[in-house]
């Protein structure tokens, strides 16, 4: 035997072999999934198991819409401007004071089970909302601040839902995930949804190639009254934990789409494949006490704003947060209302953040506590570090339930944790920052109450001027000192499929809004 | 042979037997209860109590045992407390993907293996020395930097093989192949490392036995001594670890099948675990220890019909 026949043929043999097998598989990386594939599939690498506890749609936050989507229709939904749009739904309307909203229904709607849409079905479905399990029915159960009491079905194609206040847009809070209506026979043995869903959305389930927990594949069903709307003929979501292996697969062509991406892959996914954003959540502090009634330092201004100066917010985000943004305003930078000017006027400025304290009367910091479930988080951990750096001691308390945690509120002057505004930032501040749980002291600050009331009111440029000064006002005051916003990424093939579109501002896709990449 | 096989047989079905108390026993032992997962997180013990008296949860062990002795003997696994789901068609679903991975990773450490140690043996001084060597690197590689760099280079770069995902086997044979590609190289690393010293240090062995050099001096042809006479003595080492292997990665794949996203059983294992879905934790101990206990056999089976020695009680 040569020399070259010894040491190069098995490496030779090796190679031939290896090329040999990838040519069996095809191209895009030979193929990969069984879910890759045909034209007419769309394949959905999903962080999380979509379904872990079955197909009640009900037992799921609106996030999981871009799932559930496939399988059942919702009576409204949100469309990728933000726009709330009927989809069970033909008309609707309010009475004068918003507190009551009558539906008209969609008439040739079947469910799986065979049953029909019809008014006793919907009302079946929302009187479900007394059972807490259901988390997509989180804000409309008793109690809560879209608390309905009372839903009639005076004839089959007519339901009256009365809502205990009045809501600023009735319709937004029947939309996506809570607004789903499920079968008759779903709806009257819940316990069959761990298995089969009962919807009348456009795809239905393939038991045969679907492994809960691993791979979901929805085949369109030709019959579904929206079906003509949908472009694919398969949607296949293979849930992929592992958050390299998601982002390896819409890499490498497995996926078409993959969510959500863990802020280490972005680059990896952006310098092959594409990826597309959307903020929407500040973390950081909310001052609960403005009063001193927890801690006296928390009635100074001067004591608040120094803790907003005092976290350095680039060093928390190249640390801990890869792909986030630095924010010293509670707006999102989409939002109405957002000024970059205040990230730089409230930003990271220690010295400032000791003459504050000096002018407030603690010179030499204060201390103040805060209440933590199990562990401080990472984050809470650095911005302790930092607050330390100008003499503020921040102490954790740790509850042991989260009965405890909630009371907090009460107890605690301030709170360290994410917050969404959601589209209507102005109706959180008065629902929650001003008039809710964030306020349990009452205190008032004229200039928040003035702004709030134009953000309230007012329409149009007006309404955005008024949104800017209450942005401005919360900081200015020291009502709040977030310290970033956090995004949501998605990964998706280019060459495959159009750019998935969020539901407005939720951090979840549209899914019928993917399409074919033209 | 006969009562061979009936004694390995009897001591099997022992090992299945303690292997399924053992686990019926950690189960009950742990915390919590399958009526609190059924029931939800926001259950009150009254509920809870309610689920576990329906799903039989609080009757007396030795009761519990028998019936999931029963269930076992007639291939009923029952159903997931988490979704429902029939747990044997969930296993049929997954049993292949980790089987396919195990099975194929071993086959190619042991041709692998086998030939570098067979090469390193019969060539010996720099070639042994390389082997040996670069079986040392190779099993001091960490399998997850492994399987990371096997995925940049074959499928991100060269884009040759996929990155994640299983096909069926039923439904492309080429594409199933091609899916486990990346996985099989991964574990065939560290695996053909282990096969190729310990194929090298057998064949060392058995070239330097007495009827070795016998049957050099009756002037049998050298490539019958190594390959047929040699080989035979060292595969007996060499079948017990790959055997072992085969058992380490299909009990062991929950990493593998975590960074390719195959849903096998070692999956299925993790979540079951941390979901506390006690029927199909079970469930998958059951199937895994079967496959090892049965795997043993066949192992134990081979390893006598080419030792005889081991067939003597």
């Amino acid at each position: 035997m040569n020399r070259f026949t010894t040491r190069t043929g098995p490496a030779l043999v090796a190679a031939t072999a290896l090329t040999a097998l990838a040519a069996c598989g095809g191209g895009d990386g030979g193929g990969g999934s069984s879910s890759q594939s045909a034209e007419n599939t769309v394949t959905i690498a999903l962080n999380a198991d979509a379904a872990p506890g079955g197909y009640d749609p009900l037992l799921y936050s609106q996030g999981q819409f871009q799932f559930f989507a496939a399988l059942y229709d919702s009576l409204f939904v949100t469309q990728p401007d933000g726009t709330v749009e009927p989809s069970l739904v033909t008309e609707f309307s309010n009475n004068a004071e918003n507190t009551q909203t009558t539906l008209t229904l969609r008439e040739g709607v079947t469910f799986t089970d065979g049953s029909e849409l019809d008014s006793t079905v919907v009302k079946t479905n929302l009187d479900r909302r007394t059972d807490p399990l259901l988390e997509a029915y989180g804000s409309i159960a008793p109690g809560q601040a879209s608390e309905i009491t009372d839903v009639q079905a005076p004839d089959p194609q007519t339901v009256v839902i009365t809502w205990a206040a009045p809501q600023a847009s009735p319709e937004n809070n029947l939309v996506d995930t809570a607004g789903i209506i499920i079968g008759a026979e779903g709806v009257a043995d819940p316990d069959t949804l761990e298995t089969a869903p009962d919807g009348s959305g456009a795809y239905t389930l393939n038991e045969d190639e679907t492994t809960p927990a691993s791979t979901y594949t929805l085949d369109k069903n030709d019959e579904a009254w929206n079906a003509d709307e949908w472009t694919y003929e398969s949607v296949v979501f293979d849930v992929i934990t592992d958050p390299q292996a998601l982002a390896n697969a819409v890499v490498s062509g497995q996926a078409d789409v993959a969510a959500t991406l863990d802020p280490t892959t972005i680059d990896l996914v952006d310098e092959r494949q594409s990826t597309v954003s959307i903020g929407g959540t500040t973390v950081g502090f909310i001052m609960l006490d403005k009063t001193g009634a927890t801690n006296p330092a928390f009635a100074q201004e001067a004591a608040r704003l120094a803790i907003g100066y005092a976290i350095d917010r680039e060093t928390l985000v190249n640390d801990l947060h890869e792909g986030s943004r630095p924010t010293a305003q509670f707006f999102p930078e989409d939002a109405a209302g957002f000024d970059p000017a205040l990230d730089e006027e409230f930003g990271y400025d220690p010295d400032r953040a000791r003459e504050l304290l000096a002018e407030a009367g603690y010179p030499d910091g204060f201390e103040f506590s805060i209440t933590v479930l199990g562990q401080p988080t990472e984050d809470q951990v650095a911005v302790q570090a930092q607050l330390a750096e100008v003499g503020i001691t921040m102490n954790f308390v740790t509850a042991t339930s989260t009965d405890q945690l909630f009371a907090s509120v009460n107890t605690d002057p301030v709170i360290f944790n994410p917050f969404a505004v959601g589209a209507q930032p102005a109706g959180f501040v008065a629902g929650v920052m001003y008039g809710g749980f964030m306020n349990v002291q009452g205190a008032k600050e004229p200039e928040i109450e003035a702004a709030l009331g134009g953000a309230l009111g007012a329409t149009g440029d007006a309404q955005e001027q008024a949104l800017t000064d209450l942005n401005r006002a919360l900081t200015a005051n020291g009502w709040v000192a977030p310290a970033y916003e956090d995004f949501t990424y998605v990964g998706y093939n280019a060459d495959k499929v159009s750019e998935p579109a969020f539901a407005g501002t939720n951090n979840y896709f549209v899914l019928q809004a993917v399409q074919p990449a033209s | 042979m006969l009562g061979y096989v009936a004694r390995r047989l009897a001591l099997a079905i022992g090992t299945v037997f303690a292997a399924v108390l053992i686990t019926f026993l950690l189960v009950h032992i742990g915390e919590g209860s399958p009526g609190a997962v059924k029931a939800g997180p926001g259950a009150t013990p009254e509920q809870i109590d309610a689920e576990n008296e329906a799903l039989g949860w609080n009757q007396p062990l030795f009761v519990q045992f028998g019936q999931l002795l029963g269930q076992l003997l007639r291939l009923d696994l029952g159903e997931s407390l988490i979704n429902g789901r029939d747990i044997a068609a969930d296993m049929a679903d997954r049993v292949p993907v980790t089987a396919s991975i195990a099975l194929l990773a071993t086959l190619a450490s042991g041709v692998v293996g086998i030939l570098l140690g067979v090469l390193a043996a019969v060539r010996r001084g720099g070639v042994a020395k390389t082997v040996n060597t670069g079986a040392g690197i190779a099993l001091s590689l960490p399998a997850f930097w492994v399987a990371i760099l096997f995925v940049y280079v074959l499928s991100i770069q060269l884009n040759l093989f996929p990155a994640t995902g299983y096909v069926p086997f039923s439904e492309d044979p080429a594409a199933w192949l091609n899916s486990l590609v990346l996985p099989v190289l991964t574990l065939t690393v560290g695996g053909a490392a282990i096969i190729a010293r310990t194929a090298y240090v057998g064949m060392r062995e058995a070239l330097g036995q007495e009827h070795i050099r016998t049957l050099r001096a009756v002037g049998t042809p050298e490539w019958r001594i190594r390959y047929l006479h040699a080989l035979r003595f060292a595969s007996v080492p060499v079948v017990s670890v790959l055997g072992i292997q085969f058992i380490a990665l299909f009990g062991g794949s929950v990493f593998v099948e975590t960074v390719f996203a195959m849903a096998g059983l070692g999956q299925s294992a993790q979540s079951a675990a941390l979901s506390h879905d006690f029927p199909v934790l079970i469930s998958v101990v059951v199937v895994a220890t079967v496959v090892v206990v049965v795997t043993n056999l066949l192992l134990d089976l081979l390893i006598a019909a080419l030792d005889p020695k081991v067939r003597t009680p």
